[in-house]
């Protein structure tokens, strides 16, 4: 079986004329994470269609928050990204603030910057041990979640919960972190670096790793654009737009970071650049520590009381808005109409997954049955945020 | 720049825009007809990053229904900049189908299955549009105004302390019992749908 030069399978001349096979992978699949079925179309082990079949896990979550309290929506939101389940608090917290036209104080900026950046890192941490896993190697993920239980125990010590954070709320945050956090930062900050140097060793530049990713499934960055891919994914195809960077939100303005992108807009590709931004998320934690406890610590308080708490009390003005944000996956974003009263007249959250799920056919057509898995770990898939 | 573009593309397509937020760069388009032309437009002026499209239900009514549309682009030339593009649609019996942005943009393919399942606003020239989200077999649009909910989330709420064990005399019904009660619910939820859907057509 000989691969052409984007590593592309030739179609050889059948003489016995076999008819193609359906091969049906999930919605119960040890190589995916959560329910979703592939569909795929095989002549042989080479791949000539992909349908993905979502909403396994749908829950009504835009249904839902139609009928629930502004306040309470957060809640169903982290739960479609619960391997970083403070974006949904962001959002929900920012769409708030834009309709209210209350800007939240300058530290609490700086202490949702560190919490998400912690999220990134925690989803990062667990998507690495994964795609081991997808491949058959099984040392990343304990590599993996060991590290990820760190940013784990931090979020836990700001807010008490591990998953769920409902830390970053309308007006700023929930409160002050612990007078133990900053040391505890500082510790996981200086300690991760040396675990990414074991990761790459480890993985990285790993022969059979390399030999299965290189020049598989080549994204180009003009239908990248179109079909509506973001985030790493984005970047590996050699566009280098972040939002944290294009529209700054919560303190990114004022952080120092890069955006790495991909030459080769491969599976490989997309790999290096998640690689990179778990240590440039590292980079922007060490400021955010530097803003909130050293010398230059920004003075004040963490939250806006004008905007309540409690669940019912919270009543934005006749509007609508689109907030987003840079998450794991790309861009997270959030749809909010209000009318003036309790709860959201409509709520639509923009799911990277989604998009990205969908390119999954055009990626793999032309490749092996093995290279599916590859591709389905490099795009790094979060179901809860397809299904919603 | 974000409003002179949107401006010269809707004009360009014989529309008209009002710029709702200069700020955030938002705008409704007072006639969708010409909407394919002007997202082309937009496309060639530079936003050639799509991010969403997504639909609300506004009103549901003897003349039709309503909807109003949200299409999100990004311009990569000017600093990834978002645009918010949105219109009104009705859909009524004799009106024709709202066409297909897919065409401009094949990420917006996806997002028209969802509004499709969710709202009940079919797309011309979009060819798949089966159940993005939902059951093959679930029946109603759940983002509706007129959505009325399904068995599943009508069953009668279950009272605590009724069953033995827990103070009261009834048996507690085994797995396979609810499942099945659950199950004929669905079932004649589905045959009134059903019935109610049969009477609509003949009048």
């Amino acid at each position: 079986m000989t691969r052409t030069s984007d590593r592309r399978v030739e179609r050889r001349y059948d003489p016995l004329l076999t008819e193609p096979v359906v091969v049906s992978i999930g919605p119960q699949h040890p190589s995916l994470a959560a329910p979703l079925r592939l569909t795929v179309l095989a002549d042989g082990e080479l791949i000539e269609r992909v349908t993905p079949e979502i909403g396994f896990m749908h829950r009504g979550v835009e249904r839902l928050c139609q009928q629930r309290p502004w306040a309470a929506c957060a809640g169903l939101l982290s739960r479609c990204e619960w391997l970083s389940g403070s974006c949904g608090d962001y959002l929900l917290s920012a769409a708030v603030e834009e309709l209210t036209g209350i800007a939240p104080p300058p530290r609490a900026l700086w202490l949702r910057t560190t919490v998400l950046e912690l999220s990134r890192l925690a989803s990062h941490l667990f998507w690495w041990g994964d795609l081991g896993l997808e491949l058959g190697a099984i040392t990343p993920i304990f590599w993996g979640l060991r590290e990820r239980e760190g940013a784990l125990d931090l979020l836990a010590m700001l807010s008490g919960e591990r998953y769920h954070h409902g830390y970053i709320v309308p007006g700023g945050v929930r409160h002050e972190p612990p007078a133990d956090f900053y040391p505890a930062l500082a510790a996981y900050l200086a300690r991760l670096p040396k675990a990414f140097d074991a990761y790459e060793e480890l993985f990285s530049d790993n022969a059979i790793w390399v030999n299965r990713a290189e020049l598989i499934g080549v994204l180009e960055s003009e239908h990248a654009m179109l079909s509506g891919a973001s985030g790493p994914v984005l970047r590996a195809s050699g566009v280098a737009h972040d939002l944290r960077k294009d529209a700054p939100y919560a303190a990114y303005s004022e952080v120092e970071f890069g955006v790495p992108t991909g030459e080769h807009h491969d599976a490989l590709d997309r790999y290096r650049v998640r690689m990179q931004e778990m240590r440039e998320s590292v980079r922007i934690l060490s400021q955010c520590v530097g803003r909130l406890a050293g010398p230059d610590a920004v003075p004040g308080i963490v939250r806006r009381s004008e905007l309540p708490l409690a669940v019912g009390e919270l009543k934005p003005p006749a509007g609508e808005v689109y907030v987003a944000l840079e998450g794991p996956r790309g861009e997270l974003g959030l749809t909010a109409v209000s009318d003036g009263g309790p709860c959201p007249v409509r709520m639509h959250l923009r799911s990277p997954s989604l998009y990205h799920l969908h390119l999954l056919d055009e990626l793999c057509r032309g490749y092996l049955l093995a290279d599916i898995f590859v591709i389905y770990a490099s795009l790094d898939i979060m179901v809860g945020e397809v299904d919603r | 720049m974000l409003p002179e573009a949107l401006a010269l593309a809707v004009r360009q397509a014989g529309g008209e825009a009002l710029l709702l937020d200069s700020r955030h760069s938002r705008a409704l388009i007072s006639d969708a007809s010409a909407l394919v032309d002007i997202c082309r437009n937009l496309q060639h002026a530079g936003f050639t990053r799509y991010v969403d499209f997504s639909g609300e239900h506004l009103e549901h009514g003897g003349e039709g229904d309503v909807f109003a549309l949200r299409l999100t682009l990004r311009a990569p030339a000017h600093g990834h900049s978002a645009l918010t593009l949105k219109w009104k649609f009705r859909l009524g019996a004799d009106g024709p189908a709202h066409p297909t942005l897919s065409k401009v943009w094949p990420g917006a393919g996806v997002a028209e299955r969802e509004i499709f399942e969710m709202l009940g606003l079919p797309f011309s020239g979009n060819d798949n549009l089966r159940p993005l989200l939902l059951d093959e077999q679930f029946i109603g649009n759940p983002l509706r105004l007129d959505f009325v909910g399904s068995a599943r989330g009508r069953t009668a709420p279950r009272t605590r302390g009724a069953y033995e064990g827990e103070g009261g005399s009834r048996a507690a019904p085994t797995e396979g019992e609810a499942f099945n009660a659950a199950d004929e619910l669905e079932r004649r939820y589905q045959a009134g749908v059903i019935e109610a859907l049969r009477k609509e057509a003949t009048g």
